[in-house]
């Protein structure tokens, strides 16, 4: 045997899959086709979860940015030199256009303004329509529906679901009445399941926020009552229960709520006192683990009171990346100081979400399509490219941050 | 302290004795339990590992317990530095000998070095490097390549 070469046909499967677990889906995606056995382990379900931990736990993750212009684009954190323009299965030069309503294992879930649902694994590059959600419910003297969203994994089905929760609010008063279908991505279809509960407060905020395997949105017990409460449903048991706010919130505020690599986080504004709190629950579940994080005084901006959203926090919490008005500004908990991250407006990002790379399948039992084949009728949308040029000086900023 | 001092003799699979202090042994968890098992009183053979390979992974074991009090910086610049002095065959014995005797973070070390050689590579040059038959009809091949052609656009 030559000394360049290695004898891995005697590597046993586990090594090979401690060694492929390190690769890109990309990387990945071509070695399927060196060997039987190496496509049989890189399709392997236990194998795909591998790849995802080794990718969560070593903060392998990408930012997912809209940029103003239009154009959705990710940028890996670990190579912040090179980003690359996504292709999502619903058109972006649509004039319904579509929002991202969250991010879960690798899996974006979409929805248009036609409430066409999507699920997109980014970096396999499928997608999958879902099929429509039918809710037949017109209750008298309820006049007008939100709906809500939110996508997450349930561990004990292993499987990927989604949330179409439909609050029907009266006009005035205490009327409301909701009714709640989930899709299951391994059977591709939806089951109602129980009603909520809960009010659920539509301005705070209508994308669920995920932490331990439950969706999150901000509610109350009724549309009239001032304390508000974070509703969840627990994706395993498909059961309600509330979440406590810290006590001491204090004064008049509203808040929403985010989802910052697992934990959750509340940005309360206080309106009368011009201060931005941003609190996290270190323990999930454990009300006095909530503790504030941020205090914001000195807006950055000129706004007022202007839109923070959390997304990531680095070096054990040293520092965290915000999206405040589409701006990014990494903020250092121990200086003390925001630094934002390039100046150009075509960086201005107004919505941008962390994804983790995976290998997770669309292909339950339902259609998988090809991004490129999905929208066979619709004009040809440009091929995926690497940008070499522009918003740099931000991507540099992002690598020297580092991520820990 | 005493318990630093002790030492655990090791025997590789061509006959070669290493004493190794019991601080530097432990790294390998197999040798670990063994210990805590009271079954390393006397000499340890290990079947399968030269005494070339063991006197790598003792060398890097050691390299670790010395390397404790330093910055993770430094630590991580002496695993780069240990491991690129591998060749591709020695890498293979060692991944073999960390993964039985459980040195976690060298076998750690050395699939990362293995995932960082295979990286960006073509499925040939994959088969070459590292001596795997293509067993797949061609058929059966170009299925897989136009399943996801975009992801064989790799030299850009």
């Amino acid at each position: 045997m030559p000394n360049s070469a290695m004898a891995s046909a005697f590597l046993p499967h586990d090594i090979i899959g401690g060694i492929l677990c390190r690769l890109d889906v990309k990387d990945l995606l071509r070695l399927r086709c060196v060997s039987k056995a190496w496509c049989c382990l890189i399709d392997d379900p236990g194998f795909i979860k591998l790849h995802l931990s080794h990718f969560k736990t070593n903060a392998n993750l990408s930012l997912i940015l809209r940029i103003r212009c239009g154009g959705l684009f990710s940028i890996r954190f670990d190579s912040p030199e090179t980003y690359q323009m996504l292709n999502p299965p619903f058109d972006e030069s649509d004039e319904e256009g579509f929002d991202i309503l969250g991010s879960c294992n690798g899996l974006l879930g979409l929805v248009n303004r036609k409430d066409e649902l999507s699920l997109w694994n980014p970096s396999t590059r499928r997608s999958m329509m879902l099929p429509t959600a039918r809710i037949r419910f017109s209750p008298r003297r309820l006049s007008f529906r939100v709906i809500f969203y939110g996508l997450g994994y349930d561990p004990i089905s292993d499987n990927y679901k989604l949330v179409r929760l439909v609050q029907f609010n009266g006009r005035k008063g205490e009327l409301f009445a909701s009714k709640v279908k989930v899709y299951s991505l391994k059977t591709n279809s939806w089951r109602r399941i129980k009603d909520c509960p809960f009010y659920l407060k539509a301005l705070r905020g209508v994308y669920g926020a995920l932490a331990n395997n439950a969706l999150h949105w901000v509610g109350s017990e009724k549309p009239s009552d001032t304390r508000t409460i974070i509703v969840a449903l627990d994706l395993g048991t498909e059961e309600y229960r509330v979440v406590e706010l810290p006590d001491c919130l204090g004064g008049k505020f509203c808040v929403s709520l985010y989802d910052m690599r697992g934990c959750l986080c509340v940005i309360a504004t206080h309106w009368q006192v011009d201060v931005i709190d941003i609190w996290i629950m270190k323990e999930y579940g454990v009300k006095e683990s909530w503790i504030k994080f941020i205090s914001i005084e000195q807006f950055p901006c000129s706004y007022l009171f202007p839109n923070v959203m959390p997304l990531f926090h680095f070096k054990n919490w040293e520092s965290v990346l915000l999206n405040i008005d589409g701006e990014m500004f990494v903020y250092n908990l121990i200086s003390k100081w925001a630094n934002k991250l390039g100046n150009e407006d075509r960086a201005t990002s107004l919505e941008t979400e962390i994804i983790v790379e995976s290998l997770v399948p669309l292909n339950g039992n339902g259609a998988t399509f090809d991004n490129k084949n999905q929208h066979g009728g619709k004009k040809k949308r440009k091929k995926s490219t690497k940008h070499q040029h522009g918003g740099k000086k931000r991507r540099d900023d992002i690598l020297s941050e580092g991520v820990h | 302290m005493a318990s630093t001092l002790k030492k655990i003799i090791l025997k590789s699979c061509d006959g070669k004795i290493l004493e190794v202090e019991e601080a530097v042994a432990v790294q390998s968890q197999m040798i670990k339990n063994m210990i805590e098992d009271d079954c390393a009183n006397e000499e340890i053979p290990l079947p399968d590992i030269t005494g070339e390979i063991l006197s790598m992974i003792i060398e890097y074991c050691k390299m670790h317990v010395d390397g404790e009090n330093n910055s993770n910086n430094e630590l991580i610049a002496r695993d780069a530095d240990f491991i690129t002095r591998v060749d591709l065959n020695t890498l293979y014995y060692l991944i073999v000998a960390a993964n039985f005797l459980n040195v976690k973070s060298l076998l750690d070390l050395t699939c990362q070095r293995v995932a960082d050689i295979i990286k960006g590579k073509s499925p040939e040059e994959i088969r070459l490097t590292f001596n795997i038959k293509n067993d797949f009809t061609p058929e059966e091949e170009e299925e897989i390549r136009k399943k996801n052609a975009w992801a064989f656009d790799y030299k850009d």
